[in-house]
């Protein structure tokens, strides 16, 4: 065997005593996913078209009588999955990642709060799941910057894990639970059916 | 299972502590041990080497994090299971030896205990001083013996990038290496 050969498969062997960190770090890496310029430019064009809509609406509803004559309070509506989430009163079941129920053939809506290693689960019947699928995907993209979220969540159904912070054409299936950084917001009618489910 | 009660009950010599670990660590052994020596039934000869290891060694090792722990005992024993088999076959291990010939700098060979331990060290230092993409590329590649198309893959970059990339990193190893002195 040449000396190269021999001093290579040394460091071969040293490689199998690098620390533990680098090699947790290595299986638990998650690339970056970036979002489309095509993407971007079409979520600038529909948030600007948003805009003008939400403009004219908001002018013609101050100046109908509604707006005059209806002056009672109502209910203050979430606007995030973390107002939802930081209102629940600990009542759920906390699971570790190995305990997560992927494959049970039930689903489930879990959430992990910023700095808690454990996940909460509730357990989500047929209807709630189906709506709930229908809301997921399909909100405004967060643009170049991800916002730190307090709370993330996740759909686990039939060996699929979805997130409503991720878009479900690329990457957002596979039975694991894992760390991401948001592409989309959830769209308020996720948020309120969230919140309908869980309180 | 988390890792501290697993390895709680290798300390109270819980056999339930074998089947724990392979619960949660299994499948990831034997993917490690089989892209080493390209057989199954190689790699899980390796793997229940591997829990037998652990149960030699705790007590007295208390590790931390029982994935690496277990990581290492599986990568050692399969390789060392490769060179007793294997020595005049090429495979998985000659592959990577061979590449890594690259951060060789031509020279005396070392055998000295001591300068092995610095080697270790300096293979640290090197790789932390990595950005983390590159650090992540040659742990997956040269510890978890992961190919160029698993690699790619699992990072969401082209398998050229991933070439270039260990190419130029193995270079800088070789740089480092001969600054340090070692090798």
């Amino acid at each position: 065997m040449s000396n190269k050969i021999k001093k290579a498969e040394l460091l071969l062997d040293r490689i199998g005593e690098i620390d533990d960190s680098l090699l947790s770090e290595a299986l638990s890496y998650r690339p970056q996913r970036r979002a489309p310029r095509f993407a971007l430019i079409a979520a600038c064009v529909a948030l600007s078209v948003m805009l003008v809509l939400g403009a004219v609406g908001a002018l013609d509803f101050i100046s109908s009588d509604r707006f005059q004559n209806d002056k009672s309070p109502t209910s203050p509506t979430p606007t995030s999955l973390d107002e939802v989430m930081s209102e629940l009163d600990g009542e759920y079941e906390k699971l570790s990642e190995d305990e997560l129920p992927y494959r049970d053939g039930n689903s489930y809506l879990v959430w992990q709060y910023s700095g808690e290693s454990g996940y909460y689960v509730a357990s989500l019947q047929k209807t709630q799941l189906q709506e709930l699928m229908g809301k997921i995907g399909k909100g405004d993209e967060v643009g170049e910057s991800s916002p730190e979220l307090e709370c993330k969540v996740w759909i686990i159904s039939g060996g699929s894990v979805l997130s409503p912070y991720l878009k479900s054409n690329r990457g957002n299936i596979g039975s694991e639970v894992f760390e991401y950084d948001a592409e989309i917001y959830p769209t308020a009618d996720f948020i309120l059916c969230v919140s309908a489910i869980l309180q | 299972m988390e890792d501290c009660k697993i390895v709680d009950m290798y300390w109270d010599r819980d056999e339930c502590a074998i089947a724990e670990s392979d619960k949660k660590y299994g499948r990831m052994l034997n993917s490690l041990s089989f892209s080493l020596l390209s057989s199954r039934e190689d790699a899980e000869e390796c793997v229940n080497d591997t829990y037998i290891d652990a149960w030699n060694s705790m007590p007295t090792a208390r590790p931390d994090n029982l994935g690496a722990f277990l990581s290492k005992i599986t990568r050692r024993i399969s390789i060392d299971r490769h060179r007793q088999k294997h020595r005049q076959k090429r495979g998985g291990v000659d592959n990577l030896v061979l590449e890594l010939t690259d951060c060789i700098p031509s020279g005396e060979s070392i055998d000295d205990e001591l300068e092995s331990k610095r080697l270790g060290e300096a293979l640290d230092s090197f790789l932390y001083s990595l950005d983390k993409e590159k650090r992540v590329m040659f742990v997956r590649r040269y510890f978890y013996s992961h190919s160029i198309e698993q690699i790619s893959a699992g990072m969401g970059i082209s398998e050229s990038k991933v070439k270039t990339t260990l190419f130029r990193v193995r270079k800088a190893l070789r740089d480092e290496l001969e600054r340090e002195g070692l090798l």
